[in-house]
């Protein structure tokens, strides 16, 4: 009976991200501490999958971090939820290095191999999800996160839209298109396996 | 009323609910099963519950545990980064349009009028306001007497009125 007390007491003493965030908003590097635990894998899952290298998806988290650490008065707990906000600036962070390194901007004839380990090449090299994965990176930018953040890091509908920015209407149709044309690829890679 | 249900319609429901039609809400849920017993309700349904098995399994193969390293990394970053406190934010010197805007509030606090700080700025705009007043008037004097006799024209229209008066 005690024991179940304590466990409770325990539980009621968890404290919740935006609590943690005024913490650090105060200067605690504890509660940072907490914070980083408790989220690092989903943010770095969710680079991965944006940018498919693993070394970069990091330096990209981690910039992030050190946003959050530096000036976490950008953080607004009346406007909205930690992780919302905090996915917002990943996705953001990401999308924007991507548009860095898209390869229209490399110049003519760059073709340097990268030796990392990439995320995308470990996938690729199971083959029963390679088709799978060929056909979500044929996807259009925004269905491509949109799938992401649904599929893969197990989103609600409205959470994706606050973070895309979109209403739950316009995203729940670009998943609509989105999946029609996953459907369609993967169809095709199948029947040419 | 029981609602039709099409390819469309079933799409969208996937997309909110998932593929299992038994998810679906209860106002749908009926017409979901009976689209689901048609050829063309059998097809979408079995290629939408694959796509659900694609994406998971795409989704299990992503490594979900980041490395040692990279947590203690992340870690670290208070012993480097200095934090950006709002305090810090404020102490050099505010934008012009912040300190306007505290001046009007303070001269339009009722409760700092009667401090003597209050007292002695409504003494200044006193002072101020009469020393424009008598420095204006002292760089254009008045040619004749009748520019500052206010009554001049008050009498001569009286007099005009009268005159209306007797015809």
């Amino acid at each position: 009976m005690l024991a179940v007390s304590f466990l409770k007491e325990d539980i009621l003493k968890v404290e919740s991200d935006e609590q943690l965030m005024q913490r650090v908003q105060a200067g605690d590097a504890l509660a940072y501490d907490q914070l980083v635990r408790r989220h690092a894998d989903r943010f770095r899952l969710l680079a991965i999958r944006t940018l498919g290298n693993t070394a970069l998806a990091e330096d990209m988290v981690q910039e992030c971090f050190v946003k959050l650490w530096t000036r976490p008065q950008s953080f607004d707990a009346e406007k909205s939820k930690f992780t919302t906000w905090f996915y917002r600036v990943v996705v953001n962070r990401c999308l924007d290095e991507k548009r860095r390194k898209s390869p229209a901007q490399m110049p003519e004839g760059f073709d340097k191999a990268d030796d990392r380990v990439t995320a995308d090449k470990a996938i690729e090299n199971n083959q029963a999800t390679a088709h799978i994965h060929k056909a979500v990176n044929s996807l259009k930018e925004n269905q491509k996160l949109a799938v992401t953040l649904c599929y893969f890091d197990g989103l609600s509908n409205a959470e994706a839209a606050e973070i895309m920015g979109l209403k739950v209407k316009a995203l729940e149709s670009l998943l609509v298109r989105a999946r029609a044309k996953l459907r369609d690829t993967i169809a095709k890679g199948r029947s040419e396996v | 009323m029981k609602r039709k249900m099409d390819k469309r319609t079933f799409e969208e429901l996937v997309v909110r609910y998932g593929s299992d039609p038994d998810r679906f809400p209860a106002a749908v849920r009926v017409a979901a099963r009976h689209y689901c017993e048609t050829a063309e309700g059998r097809k979408t349904l079995g290629k939408e519950t694959r796509l659900d098995a694609d994406l998971t399994a795409l989704r299990d193969l992503t490594p979900a545990r980041a490395k040692d390293d990279f947590l203690e990394r992340l870690l670290a970053l208070p012993d480097t980064y200095q934090q950006e406190t709002a305090a810090a934010a404020i102490s050099g010197p505010a934008p012009l349009w912040s300190r306007v805007s505290s001046m009007f509030d303070r001269l339009f606090n009722v409760d700092e009028w009667l401090t003597p700080y209050g007292i002695a700025g409504q003494a200044a705009m006193v002072v101020l306001v009469l020393t424009v007043g008598v420095l204006t008037g002292l760089q254009s004097p008045p040619a004749d007497h009748q520019e500052i006799d206010l009554s001049a024209n008050l009498v001569a229209t009286s007099g005009f009125m009268l005159e209306e008066g007797d015809e």
